[in-house]
């Protein structure tokens, strides 16, 4: 139990995160995406996100800065393996499950269902 | 009322008057509804990480699948029409999870292909 | 949406969805056109052939839906565009062609489509994300007018074309503040112009400011000591109720023109309005300026209608 309320509050903040950037500053949604995911990837690289991993579990790993976090960790880990082209492949590697799976559900949900119109 | 060139004291004294009358943004609102919703999305990752772990993925295997399915959940409830309802409550509680990433493809993709006669 | 709103008793004819069985948004929004161009004429009691020309626009790229409306109606046809003050800019036009002797008979017509536009300027209909509380609703809608030179219906007897006002506003969610300084200079100069008082009018309306932007305008003849708040209205303030959480009011060329066409033009054929001020306001964006950081340069043109 005791994981599954760390994942709500530590998610949760992250999302309240988003939210007071997107009310009280010019950003709009996509800008807060793609930020997200950059603060992930410069707070992994600094060595900041794995104890809020193990902290917030899937309250850290699911929020869009975990996507940061898996493309360096990924990368790291693969320089660790395969060297320099680990720079290359690693991000790519880590992070091929949810690129396929929004890519491949993307375009069949597509097909599927008609837009909706408000 | 105005010359034809706008003096720049003129343009930030309207837009002082444009701030002091523009709405306000329910932050409270926003930010306890985007808690909430941010929350129980993760949790609800949380409870397939515990079950994809259960299967004998490690800890950080397990966030792979885990991202899987919630594309997934998310990708249908964009199809179905009911994410951007979500969206309008949570705000970033729906867009900074990994789910609202998979909103946005979804969305995307779907103005590409016409919609098909309604019958 | 607009079916459910404050002035649903007042349109021809009100839509089941967005789609009314087309096979796009955009499509929809050409039919409607057609429609209200054909039915704006039948009602005139001429026929189609009678039309001299037809100036219209909408607010897609390339006027989309215009250009696809006008193909089925095969008069000759002048492509405006003005943003959201096309109606006025139509009328206005084309009730100078008949001034002028150019023209018997003219149709001015404008269109919107809340999810045609969306997709054009902001986001795909179905991405989550919050509208901030200034934002306005595109309506999606179309109306038309018929202008002759003869005729017993209200008469167009002064207009004033507006210039390119920049306050500097840059949020492409803020365009009804964006626009007001617009509508207040046009206001102000056909005062000037024309020797009228504000008094003169019984109501005075601009197009799509919404909630914001007619305070805005309020207080800045306000600021030049001229009370304008007892005859003054906005029609992006008349379509949608409170609780249709459409925020700051209703935005688009459709916003004036089903106000216009539906309940203006009708309380002036029922005498109950007998002079009236309609104010058209565009915001001039496009997606590109915005991606480039531009402001929002706007403007307005106001028709007086008497009857």
């Amino acid at each position: 139990m005791q994981t599954y309320l760390m994942a709500f509050v530590i998610g949760g903040l992250i999302c309240v995160l988003g939210q007071l950037l997107m009310d009280l500053t010019p950003l709009t949604p996509a800008h807060v995406l793609v930020l997200f995911v950059v603060l992930g990837c410069v707070f992994s690289s600094l060595g900041l996100y794995q104890p809020l991993i193990d902290i917030g579990g899937a309250g850290a790993t699911v929020p869009l800065p975990g996507f940061g976090h898996s493309l360096v960790s990924g990368t790291i880990e693969e320089v660790n393996k395969a060297g320099f082209w680990g720079i290359f492949t690693g991000a790519v590697k880590a992070t091929a499950a949810g690129i396929t799976a929004a890519v491949v559900f993307g375009l069949a949900i597509a097909i599927v269902f008609n837009p909706k119109g408000k | 009322m105005f010359d034809s060139k706008v003096s720049q004291t003129e343009q930030q004294q309207y837009q002082e008057k444009f701030e002091q009358l523009k709405p306000k943004t329910p932050i409270l609102k926003n930010v306890i509804w985007a808690f909430i919703v941010g929350g129980l999305i993760c949790m609800l990752g949380q409870f397939f990480m515990n079950y994809f772990m259960s299967l004998g993925f490690s800890n950080k295997e397990a966030a792979g699948p885990t991202s899987v399915v919630l594309i997934f959940l998310s990708a249908l409830f964009t199809g179905l029409g009911v994410y951007d309802e979500l969206g309008r409550l949570a705000g970033a509680g729906s867009i900074v999870p990994i789910t609202g990433f998979a909103n946005s493809i979804v969305a995307d993709n779907k103005v590409l292909f016409l919609p098909r006669h309604q019958l | 949406m607009e079916g459910e709103g404050l002035l649903a008793e007042f349109y021809d004819r009100i839509l089941k969805d967005t789609l009314d069985n087309n096979s796009s948004w955009e499509k929809c929004e050409s039919t409607m056109m057609e429609w209200a161009i054909k039915t704006a004429v039948f009602k005139e009691t001429s026929a189609i052939d009678d039309i001299d020309y037809v100036l219209a626009g909408d607010l897609l790229n390339q006027l989309m839906s215009t250009h696809f409306a006008i193909r089925g109606i095969g008069r000759p046809f002048l492509g405006m565009y003005g943003a959201c003050s096309t109606l006025a800019e139509s009328m206005l036009v084309g009730s100078t062609l008949i001034d002028g002797g150019f023209a018997n008979k003219i149709v001015a017509a404008a269109s919107s489509h809340h999810d045609a536009a969306e997709r054009q300027y902001r986001f795909p209909t179905e991405q989550g994300v919050q509208r901030p509380m200034v934002s306005q609703w595109t309506v999606t809608g179309s109306g038309a007018v018929v202008i002759s030179a003869i005729g017993n219906g209200p008469r167009i007897t002064a207009a004033t074309v507006g210039k390119i006002v920049d306050m500097g506003i840059k949020d492409p969610n803020a365009m009804g503040p964006a626009m007001a300084p617009a509508a207040a200079d046009t206001l102000w100069h056909h005062f000037d112009d024309s020797g009228r008082q504000p008094n003169y009018y019984d109501m005075i309306y601009t197009g799509d400011l919404g909630s914001v932007g007619k305070a805005l305008v309020i207080e800045l003849f306000k600021a030049k000591g001229v009370d304008l708040s007892t005859n003054y209205e906005d029609c992006g303030c008349m379509i949608f109720s409170k609780d249709q959480d459409a925020h700051a009011g209703a935005s688009g060329c459709a916003s004036s023109a089903i106000v216009f066409t539906g309940y203006i033009y009708r309380l002036l054929m029922q005498q109950k309005l007998h002079k009236v001020l309609l104010v058209g306001t565009g915001s001039l964006h496009s997606t590109t300026s915005y991606q480039q950081k531009e402001s929002i340069p706007c403007i307005a043109h106001a028709v007086a209608i008497e009857m």
